[in-house]
């Protein structure tokens, strides 16, 4: 099964590195890319695979360093359009869905870490997301069997 | 099924507020748009060598990677006192043209259009690019989405990565482009060309035929009436990555020229107390306040301020495309109405779309002397180029050995302040009338921000990402009568 993990964040903010630094320790185990933005970049990395993992930074209110997982339609949350610069994640894959359906992956995970600082520079995270790296990593290898 | 809330994600920051100010009869007194500035990019940026700074500022804003990217390199050319080869800024412009065609795509089809398709005052849950698509179409929006993605791949090609470039160097380019990637990239010009056809296609038969919509285009509603400052090259037409900064008053006459460092001759920033981000504006005309009309020292950049203040475009049909807007402003300029940023910018999607054809069709492209030599020791370099938003300026001076002691970045959102708050206040005195407010009307006034594709985190040097916004409501007494956000 032709497998992508998506890293999506800031390399130099804090814990929102914290979905680059998951995916890149993946390099060489399986295709990966690192992403800035969730904008229509989203569906141009994930076209033509069968399973997408995707890995980032999320704020729910949990603990720091809480591992959560979530299909696209659940990540889909509350969102609306109206007076954005940008396309957050869950609009972007129901897009692609809508558009390219039988050339998405038909597999999507999305793993997000719970982050505590993503307004300090600085390519480490904090502590308690440090910790949950590796946990995450296992968290996206599952998905890989 | 387990609801998960992730509203927002990370990537929050650079947070935007319209405050709007009612009077005794619920018409609107004033309005603010507020951001929250962050000056964390200038500082990160001291103490890394200038050679660091153009992939490092490319991850300033997701979005606008390209613009930083490409400004930075001019900078670092400037901090080495270094004049790129002739093949080197070939490959620059070729990558900033094609960044601009990826860029101006995602806010027309995300931003602009959905407005115009769905109609202003329509259900917000439909009023966007899903929606969008559903108007126009799936096989449009796959066809729209599959030509922008040739432009992403040209920028892969070149830059050495797709999203965050890395082969910008002082005084060139890390790599040469091969006859081969020359001919495939070539070929990829052709989508970008359809595109840029598609989609003025698309807003001729949406807005340009749409009598309703068009009133709103030329009408009084979506106005600012300020100065404009843009790049020309030696011909006067437009020019995205090189040339010579012009800055026109309202009427349309020539102020001032510029080059590098000289912006600091030409622009002043103000402290406001209702905002952490300054408000620019033109050191020979002075502080005005935040007022729009004769006088005004407030000036736009962006799309309609290069169509305002250039001779038209250094490409045929992007040409043939501005003389028709020009006549449809009765060819007077400058225009003033601000939804015709998203006119300009599609014609700046098919302009750039046939300079990087232009520049693939030389085959010097492919020239292998793609980097000078540096002899001077590092020192202070400016770098201006036209972002996809408007005029973007890196400023860094460095010790003797390349290291950043001093950064200062100046973005088009910060540039655009002042326009941005005049046309948000007149939008709101136009459609908020009696205490009535609803989401179609908050929606018009939202849509006298939307041609500046506010983009906060370049703004607010802050993190890229949806950018959040909310809407409150006073009465003239203080008491808040109404909050909207879009988060």
């Amino acid at each position: 099964m032709k497998t992508i993990v998506l890293g999506i964040g800031n390399p130099f903010m804090a814990d929102d590195s914290v979905g680059i630094k998951v995916a890149e320790s993946l390099e060489g185990v399986v295709d990966i890319k690192i992403l800035t933005t969730t904008d229509f970049n989203i569906i141009d990395a994930v076209l033509g695979y069968d399973r997408a993992v995707i890995v980032d930074g999320v704020i729910t209110g949990s603990e720091p360093g809480t591992i959560i997982e979530m299909t696209r339609e659940q990540a889909a949350g509350k969102s609306r359009f109206s007076g954005t610069h940008n396309l957050s994640l869950a609009e972007s894959l129901r897009i692609g869905y809508d558009l390219f359906g039988d050339e998405m992956p038909k597999d999507i995970r999305i793993i997000g870490v719970e982050v505590e600082d993503i307004e300090s520079f600085g390519k480490g995270c904090t502590p308690k997301v440090e910790a949950a790296i590796a946990p995450a990593i296992e968290r996206v290898k599952k998905h890989l069997l | 099924m387990q609801k998960i809330e992730i509203s927002p994600m990370t990537r929050l920051e650079g947070h935007g507020k319209i405050s709007v100010f009612l009077d005794d009869n619920g018409n609107v007194d004033n309005a603010f748009v507020q951001t929250v500035e962050f000056r964390g990019y200038e500082r990160f940026l001291q103490g890394m060598p200038i050679e660091e700074v153009p992939r490092t500022v490319s991850t300033v804003c997701g979005v606008c990677r390209g613009v930083h990217f490409s400004a930075a390199a001019k900078a670092t050319d400037g901090v080495y006192g270094v004049e790129p080869t002739p093949t080197a800024k070939k490959i620059r412009e070729l990558f900033l043209n094609a960044h601009y065609v990826e860029d101006h795509c995602a806010i027309l089809y995300a931003l602009g259009f959905p407005d115009f398709v769905m109609g202003p005052t329509s259900d917000p849950a439909g009023r966007n690019l899903i929606g969008l698509i559903s108007a126009v179409g799936t096989e449009t929006g796959k066809l729209v989405l599959k030509k922008r993605f040739s432009a992403v791949k040209i920028i892969e090609i070149l830059g050495g990565k797709p999203l965050h470039s890395v082969a910008a160097l002082p005084g060139g380019w890390s790599k040469s482009i091969s006859e081969e990637e020359r001919l495939q990239m070539l070929e990829l010009s052709k989508d970008l060309i359809e595109l840029g056809q598609i989609t003025l296609k698309v807003f001729d038969d949406v807005v340009l035929k749409n009598e309703k919509y068009m009133e709103l285009v030329v009408g009084d509603s979506y106005k600012a009436i300020v100065n404009y400052m843009a790049t020309v090259d030696e011909n006067g037409k437009c020019n995205y990555y090189d040339g010579t900064q012009k800055v026109i008053d309202l009427n349309g006459k020539e102020i001032v020229r510029f080059k590098g460092k000289e912006y600091l001759d030409v622009i002043a920033e103000r402290t406001l107390p209702w905002s952490y981000l300054k408000m620019p504006y033109l050191k020979s005309i002075g502080w005005k306040g935040v007022v729009d009309g004769e006088g005004t020292g407030l000036y736009a950049v962006g799309p309609l301020a290069r169509f305002n203040v250039c001779d038209g475009f250094n490409t045929p049909q992007a040409q043939e495309h501005y003389e028709k807007m020009l006549a449809a402003f009765g060819g007077k300029k400058p225009v003033h109405n601000i939804l015709a940023y998203h006119w300009a910018r599609a014609i700046e999607l098919l302009n750039a779309a046939e300079r990087v054809q232009e520049l693939l069709s030389d085959k010097s492209i492919t020239d292998p002397d793609v980097r000078a030599k540096l002899t001077n020791k590092p020192n202070e370099g400016v770098g201006i180029i036209e972002a996809v938003r408007g005029t973007l300026i890196h400023h860094y001076k460095t010790d003797d050995k390349g290291i950043v002691t001093d950064a200062n970045l100046i973005v088009a959102t910060t540039n655009n302040k002042g326009p941005i708050n005049v046309a948000v206040r007149r939008a709101a005195k136009s459609f908020i009338k009696n205490g009535i407010i609803n989401e179609g009307l908050i929606n018009m006034v939202e849509m006298a921000y939307r041609p500046y594709d506010i983009c906060f985190a370049c703004a607010t040097h802050a993190l890229p990402g949806r950018m959040p916004l909310e809407i409150d409501v006073y009465e003239k007494n203080g008491t808040h009568l109404k909050k909207m956000r879009n988060f």
